[in-house]
């Protein structure tokens, strides 16, 4: 699956092409039926999102994968 | 109130009123309050018309005139100071409380309030100028090397799936950040790069976290940032390494440092400048809704436009509906059904006429044959005679038996007859046999 910019860019391209007066309806629809299920795909997506908070524990000078915390705010 | 009277006038002499007029506490003139303010006024004005003064800002307010009020102070003293809404707008900064500033102006008497105050012309922040003058140069250099193009920056991703956020875990940044987030509901995941951010090993520790940032590609986004502060305090972001960090950053960047008028080197290497770090995260949380609503405008377009195209197929569709189909048909066939039924009408009579024709024909043949039948012929008296020959039977039965099997012919001349030769004769009714007396040619 492309990922979530290409995905939406392709939504917009489909906006854009479902305008056009002479696209022939067979086309129309397949780009109704594409569009649409990509909307509702992203708008999912969007929705479903937790959101976390994490810091990482690594170093900047740490080579390899990032290790990862939750986020525990300390106030000063 | 005893007490008072000594004190002005010690002010007095101070000031230079005259001395003649000098007298004993008792006899010392009596002046109006507004008579000894003018004094004052006078005194005061004509010394102090231009001083520059150095001090903390506090009490800070901006009237709704537009005029900037406060005061200076230093361990001591306070003194009363105003900027007019005119000179306040070609300020380079904000002032705000704590601020150390030198203010250049004129000290100015209010007689209603008893007070004396600065009038401000000009006021810059104390102690500032070498570092401004210093990140000016620093800027005018980096820009020169290109650090700062326009075509540099790179578009945001309208959806940030992901932010680090380089700044201290124990800031006010983060905690705005945190709090904003929280309260938009964003569901955006943050990554956080503690880094310091102040002192002189913040500058390499922002760079490093930036670099890692973009080394392990962690995010979609990264801000960099701190809470407000003193010049400074906010100096490591003006450091050529965090900058060439940020310039060097594949991974978008947004710079949130300090205040609205605070301002770091970092702000123009970034991709976007936030005012604040709190005006970051909103920026970060309104990329959802803002995607949800144009999720919404292009499954309208979608619809819509799919509405209307059907639409306009089904007028298009409409002309060919049963009942239009078959009024049209009938249309174009009435011709043709006129035209068959008068062809069939022609037929018709014409068959009628034909059969009437062919009656009379026939009456007619009929009458024509009857006419011509021999019978009718035998009626009127003529008979039909034919040879029988001589050695034939004779009867005249046998005779009109070989008669009808057409042996023999019917006599129409004398020439060949012999007399003794048989000849059969028909009548209308009945035959005969008869014999050839004589031949006459």
């Amino acid at each position: 699956m492309k990922n979530f910019e290409q995905r939406l860019q392709r939504l917009e391209y489909l906006a854009d092409r479902i305008k056009e007066p002479d696209l022939p309806i067979e086309e129309a629809m397949k780009v109704f039926e594409e569009g649409m299920t990509l909307s509702k795909g992203l708008r999912k997506e969007l929705e479903s999102l937790q959101g976390k908070v994490e810091m990482i524990t690594n170093g900047p000078d740490d080579q390899g994968g990032p290790d990862m915390v939750p986020f525990q705010e300390v106030k000063e | 109130m005893h007490l008072k009277k000594p004190h002005v006038d010690a002010i007095v002499i101070a000031m230079g009123f005259p001395a003649k007029e000098k007298a004993a506490a008792d006899s010392s003139p009596l002046l109006t309050v507004s008579e000894l303010t003018s004094l004052i006024k006078g005194n005061l004005e004509a010394s102090f018309p231009d001083v520059t003064v150095e001090g903390e800002i506090s009490n800070a307010k901006l009237a709704s005139s537009g005029h900037f009020y406060f005061s200076l102070k230093d361990e001591n003293s306070i003194i009363q100071a105003v900027m007019f809404k005119s000179k306040l707008a070609a300020l380079g900064f904000a002032p705000s409380d704590g601020l150390r500033v030198r203010a250049h102006g004129a000290i100015s008497v209010y007689a209603q309030r008893g007070q004396y105050q600065l009038i401000v012309q000009s006021l810059r922040k104390a102690g500032t100028g070498d570092i401004l003058a210093m990140l000016e140069e620093r800027k005018r250099l980096l820009a020169s090397q290109g650090y700062f193009d326009a075509e540099r920056k790179k578009a945001l991703p309208r959806f940030p799936g992901r932010v680090a956020i380089v700044t201290s875990p124990t800031g006010a940044a983060i905690h705005d950040i945190l709090n904003v987030l929280g309260r938009r509901n964003s569901a955006i995941d943050i990554v956080i790069l503690p880094a310091p951010v102040q002192g002189a090993e913040a500058a390499p520790a922002i760079a490093k976290r930036i670099e890692q940032a973009n080394r392990l590609d962690i995010a979609d986004v990264i801000v960099v940032c701190r809470g407000g502060g003193s010049l400074e305090d906010l100096l490591p972001f003006s450091e050529t390494v965090v900058v060439k960090a940020i310039a060097a950053s594949r991974i978008p960047v947004i710079s949130a440092v300090g205040h609205e008028i605070d301002w770091a080197l970092s702000d123009f290497a970034a991709d976007l400048r936030a005012p604040t770090p709190s005006a970051a995260a909103e920026l970060v949380a309104e990329s959802r809704e803002v995607l949800l609503r144009e999720l919404d405008q292009f499954q309208a377009v979608l619809e819509s436009t799919m509405r209307s195209k059907l639409d306009a197929l089904g007028a298009s569709l409409e002309v060919f509906s049963p009942e239009l189909v078959k009024a049209r048909f009938e249309i174009l066939s009435l011709p043709i059904v006129n035209r068959l039924d008068d062809a069939h009408e022609a037929l018709v009579n014409s068959i009628k006429g034909l059969l009437a024709d062919l009656d009379h024909w026939i009456a007619l043949a009929c009458s024509i044959i009857e006419t011509a039948s021999p019978q009718a012929v035998l009626k009127r008296g003529f008979s039909i005679v034919r040879r029988v020959g001589k050695t034939q039977a004779v009867s005249a039965s046998a005779g009109q038996a070989a008669a009808s099997r057409g042996g023999n012919e019917i006599v129409r001349s004398s020439t060949g007859l012999e007399p003794g030769e048989h000849l059969h004769i028909s009548f209308a009714e009945g035959s005969a046999l008869a014999d050839v007396r004589e031949v006459n040619e």
